[in-house]
């Protein structure tokens, strides 16, 4: 038994003190448990504050590993992941199913639509700084983040328009870079990403 | 299928002798020092306290010849770098407890003392913001003993929450008893976007408010 009194009976999941392995959140994270795992896991951290802590540290500082090395990959791993989600199907849900269905949120999150301008990788000019993006229908609400290298959010705005400017008041520094991208809210519960796009702030 | 182990990782644990092992170690600090500088910040309050566990994380992780980054390999599954910054959460906490000693037993609630817990610390208030509970109303709403009748609705919130699935009682505890953001919930409970968890949490307070209503609350 752990501090928690839950029976600890697999050691991939559980250390010798009771708490999740870190092996199991890193695979947890990436979704590479099994229904039965992601249960046990579920049910620990309902009860576990510094699992679910270790949790948030592990999916926030894990993702800017994460991130960084997705950018370095570039095209190759974003069009695994579209044919992923092609390879795997449409899914769709049930809004009265009350049981996740990740492999459908997944794969309607991945749904992608162009971001128009600063292209990736660009070097721009702060006081022409304007993102623009594809429509995806009328009644889209579009909500833009910006973040900095670390994968902090440093700005975001929501936007029923297919372009922001950067106010004025929002201090990006020169000579760094910094990612956005922009997700769609579309109708029947569905949403879409332009996808991580990287600027350079000219000097 | 099974992620490769990171090439710095690999050339680290695989070092055929020391200079070997120096040289590797260098290379592991250089793509991971950020990170692993980041986790002692987070987990620290001051500079030097960060630094103290900075340092105590390097020594743990070169300790036995790299026991705790060999034992990575043994499972598998997951990044790398989320693995990691698990693995040296926790050494920053075993650092604190090593310097201040663990919390009195009693001070955090555990098992379903902790679920109570927080079901009465703050799903109630979850349901008077999202849902409006103050403008439901049952039988006992002319009770004199407002005291008693607000234990009720605990109690029946308690109730309704535990019969929501895992992932959904979990979606509310980080929300409303964690108070973590829903753009940083989205990853936790396997969501890719914040709309994603605002329309999962939109949903289970309306599986919430359906409830309570069948359990003889009714809108007012």
């Amino acid at each position: 038994m752990n501090d928690n009194g839950q029976q600890l009976s697999d050691p991939m999941v559980f250390t010798e003190t009771g708490h999740l392995t870190p092996e199991m959140i890193a695979a947890y994270l990436g979704q590479e448990v099994s229904g039965e795992e992601r249960q046990a896991v579920q049910q620990h951290l309902l009860t576990c504050k510094e699992c679910r802590v270790d949790l948030a540290e592990a999916s926030e500082l894990g993702a800017v590993g994460r991130r960084v090395r997705w950018l370095a990959v570039g095209l190759p791993a974003a069009a695994a992941a579209v044919l992923a989600v092609v390879l795997l199907g449409p899914a769709t849900r049930d809004a009265t199913d009350d049981t996740p269905v990740l492999r459908g949120e997944q794969a309607e999150g991945t749904a992608r639509f162009k971001a128009v301008s600063p292209v990736d990788g660009a070097e721009v000019s702060l006081d022409s700084l304007v993102f623009r993006w594809r429509s995806e229908g009328t009644g889209v609400h579009y909500l833009l983040t910006l973040t900095d290298e670390n994968g902090d959010v440093f700005w975001t705005a929501g936007t029923s328009d297919t372009s922001l400017a950067l106010p004025l008041e929002v201090g990006l520094a020169t000579g760094q870079r910094y990612f956005w991208y922009v997700d769609a809210l579309l109708e029947g519960a569905r949403s879409s990403t332009t996808g991580v796009r990287e600027i350079l702030i000219q000097p | 299928m099974t992620p490769p182990v990171p090439r710095q990782l690999a050339e680290l644990l695989n070092a055929p002798h020391a200079a070997a092992r120096n040289g590797a170690w260098d290379a592991f600090m250089g793509e991971y020092s950020k990170l692993l500088l980041r986790t002692a910040q987070r987990a620290s309050s001051s500079r030097d306290d960060a630094m103290d566990r900075y340092i105590f994380i390097l020594e743990q992780l070169q300790e036995d010849d790299f026991r705790r980054l060999r034992a990575f390999t043994a499972d598998g599954r997951g990044k790398f770098t989320t693995w990691l910054v698990v693995v040296a959460r926790r050494l920053c906490v075993d650092h604190h407890r090593s310097k201040y000693g663990r919390p009195q037993a009693g001070h955090e609630p555990t098992g379903a003392n902790s679920v109570a817990h927080a079901a009465r610390r703050n799903l109630l208030d979850l349901i008077a913001n999202e849902i409006d509970v103050d403008g439901l109303e049952d039988e006992g709403s002319l009770h004199p003993d407002a005291e008693l009748l607000s234990a009720e609705r605990r109690q029946t919130l308690t109730a309704a929450v535990a019969e929501l699935g895992l992932g959904d009682q979990l979606l509310l505890t980080l929300r409303f008893e964690d108070d973590i953001s829903v753009e940083k919930i989205a990853p936790m409970i396997g969501l890719q976007s914040r709309f994603q968890v605002h329309r999962r949490l939109r949903h289970v307070l309306e599986q919430l408010r359906r409830k309570l209503i069948d359990r003889g609350m009714t809108e007012s």
